[in-house]
């Protein structure tokens, strides 16, 4: 019977104890979530974030791979969700020469060029790409084209005014993120992956398909080799004769066959 | 005044000797192995992928949610969800702090984050639900109700023992949670940074209430909240066991509303009356977290008020109905 007291003392006094950090926890929780103070942090602190201060990584005897950009950069249309840049990483591993390391894609499906000057600014962002010493850059196709949709409503072809009124303010912002990454990173090498033309097997579109986006490519070139460890790889010779069997379902990205032939063309530009 | 503790003390070892809490115990020191095994398992995972660096992950987890934003084929409602997560996990990347990283403390808060609606309410319904139905298959309330005590001290008493172990329970799920989570991933990560107050205002999240809480802070305060929980649910099946005679019958009903009320939250409610009954209102602790409310219109007060009616409505039930009732069996 006494070892029951001392049962009854422990868990009576174990209880209180317990009941009074509860409440406490819950009185303070409850006055935090229910009157919040507001905190004096500059809420635009971003640009002094500690991950923009950093200094890029060394050159190291390993590829750091990453990419950044449009839907291409993701992969959309790989059905095995690669994209050239995993399929990039896996060629170059199988190369066996030096250790790969794939660290982030940062495609963002639709990304134009203002998007991805806006996406430069973020800390992260600009903490993988310091890290990187290969950056894969695949954008402008959106800024001609709005993502394709131009093919599948039907309409809005893209039409030759509108694609020559696009260009010259897309390759501008174009060249201002070349000098951002440079400003991120100004070790890294940035290859940029050209434009090609998914509009090749629709008659109606072709012609103005291939002057916009050999115009495109033309001045991106222009400006890529004008800026010290950049490359343009080009795509649009891979899509011309047969786009039909390197273009996915949408009839706008490339299919697994058409990134890997990409990739294949990144890692001979890397040699 | 005395002589009620002695009544109190008298449930109290009549709780311990049926050994439910021992059960609880029991089942604590079961199941915390196991998520922490798995959560384990996890980790070891993303470091194959990601090298030990949670900048690379919480980035690619920002771009991921991104691109999910632009498919058409997610619901709205799971749209708003996402930006809230990146403009949260923008937040951590923009203070360097890492919102996931391991420990003992930091696993113990995602551990009741999650149990906090269904798992610790049911812990505490072991101990709830045949409280009172108990006695009367047993046939040992006549005893009870015999003796010269008034009948609402008999019921007292009961109350009393049970809110005593919802404590116990809350505590030691805690404990033996960190306990054990420490062997796997280490008993540090007090003082890591918990970044709480992101109001929303629909799919946009107001900065400027955002506060760097310790996690030890944050621990306390989650513990509150799932305390206040926890006696509401007590409350509530206690009334049920009054009400039920078979501790069975008590038993699933507490956990049908429960469970009901985790499905009722996960579907997109566009039945906004919903936000009154009590089972969708449990979530509390999502409100620390600055997860969206699953019903438009829910804030931690509003959920606060309509749990405490609840729990009050349930307590006069109780009472009424058992000083009134005839003992007949």
């Amino acid at each position: 019977m006494n070892s029951w007291k001392w049962i009854w003392r422990l868990s009576a006094w174990l209880s209180a104890a317990a009941t009074l950090l509860l409440i406490v926890g819950f009185a303070y929780g409850a006055k935090q979530l229910m009157f919040p103070r507001p905190n004096l942090m500059d809420s635009q602190a971003s640009a002094e974030a500690p991950l923009t201060q950093r200094d890029p990584q060394a050159e190291g005897d390993s590829y750091r791979i990453a990419a950044i950009g449009d839907s291409l950069a993701k992969g959309t249309g790989d059905t095995t969700g690669q994209g050239f840049a995993r399929r990039t990483a896996a060629l170059l591993e199988a190369e066996d020469k030096q250790p790969v390391q794939f660290l982030n894609n940062l495609g963002i499906n639709g990304m134009t060029t203002q998007e991805l000057l806006d996406e430069l600014q973020e800390p992260g962002v600009q903490y993988v790409l310091k890290k990187a010493n290969v950056i894969l850059l695949s954008i402008g196709a959106n800024d001609l084209f709005q993502g394709g949709a131009a093919l599948q409503t039907g309409s809005g072809t893209p039409n030759p005014a509108a694609l020559e009124q696009a260009l010259p303010g897309a390759q501008q912002r174009l060249a201002q993120a070349l000098d951002k990454l440079r400003e991120i990173n100004p070790n890294a090498k940035v290859v940029y992956v050209g434009l090609y033309n998914p509009f090749g097997d629709v008659e109606a579109l072709r012609e103005e398909g291939n002057r916009g986006i050999t115009l495109w490519n033309a001045e991106a070139a222009a400006r890529i080799i004008e800026r010290e460890n950049m490359m343009l790889t080009p795509t649009f010779d891979l899509f011309q004769r047969d786009p039909g069997a390197y273009l996915s379902f949408d009839h706008f990205h490339p299919n697994s066959d058409g990134y890997e032939r990409i990739a294949q063309r990144i890692v001979q530009g890397m040699k | 005044m005395k002589r009620f503790w002695a009544m109190v003390q008298n449930e109290v070892v009549k709780i311990i000797k049926k050994k439910r809490f021992y059960i609880v115990l029991l089942i604590l020191a079961v199941l915390v192995p196991i998520f922490s095994y798995a959560q384990m398992k996890q980790s070891l995972e993303r470091r194959d992928s990601y090298g030990s660096d949670w900048r690379l992950e919480v980035q690619q987890a920002i771009i991921d949610n991104q691109n999910s934003l632009s498919s058409d084929r997610v619901p709205q409602e799971w749209k708003v969800y996402r930006q809230i997560y990146i403009q949260q996990m923008q937040y951590y990347l923009d203070h360097d702090v890492n919102p996931n990283e391991p420990g003992g403390v930091t696993f113990t808060r995602e551990f009741i984050n999650n149990s906090a609606t269904l798992f610790i309410p049911l812990m505490i319904l072991t101990i709830a639900s045949d409280l009172v139905s108990s006695e009367r298959t047993t046939g040992t309330i006549k005893m009870l109700l015999t003796r010269p005590v008034r009948r609402w001290k008999v019921l007292l008493s009961k109350l009393m023992a049970l809110l005593m172990f919802v404590s116990l329970i809350v505590a030691s799920a805690y404990l033996i949670c960190y306990l054990i989570a420490g062997v796997f991933f280490g008993y540090s990560g007090w003082n890591i940074p918990i970044f709480t107050g992101f109001v929303l205002n629909g799919s946009d999240v107001d900065l400027t209430y955002v506060q760097a809480t310790p996690q030890w802070q944050y621990l306390l305060m989650q513990a509150g909240l799932v305390w206040f929980v926890g006696v509401v649910v007590a409350l509530l099946a206690f009334m049920v066991s009054v009400l039920v005679r078979s501790t069975a019958a008590s038993i699933v009903v507490m956990m049908a509303a429960l469970i009901s009320g985790s499905i009722l939250t996960n579907m997109a409610s566009a039945w906004t009356s919903a936000k009154y009954l009590f089972m969708v209102n449990l979530g509390l602790t999502e409100y620390l977290a600055g997860n969206p409310a699953p019903i438009k219109g829910m804030t931690l007060g509003f959920s606060l008020g309509t749990l405490a009616v609840w729990a009050a409505v349930s307590v006069i039930i109780s009472f009424a109905v058992f000083t009134k009732r005839d003992v007949l069996t």
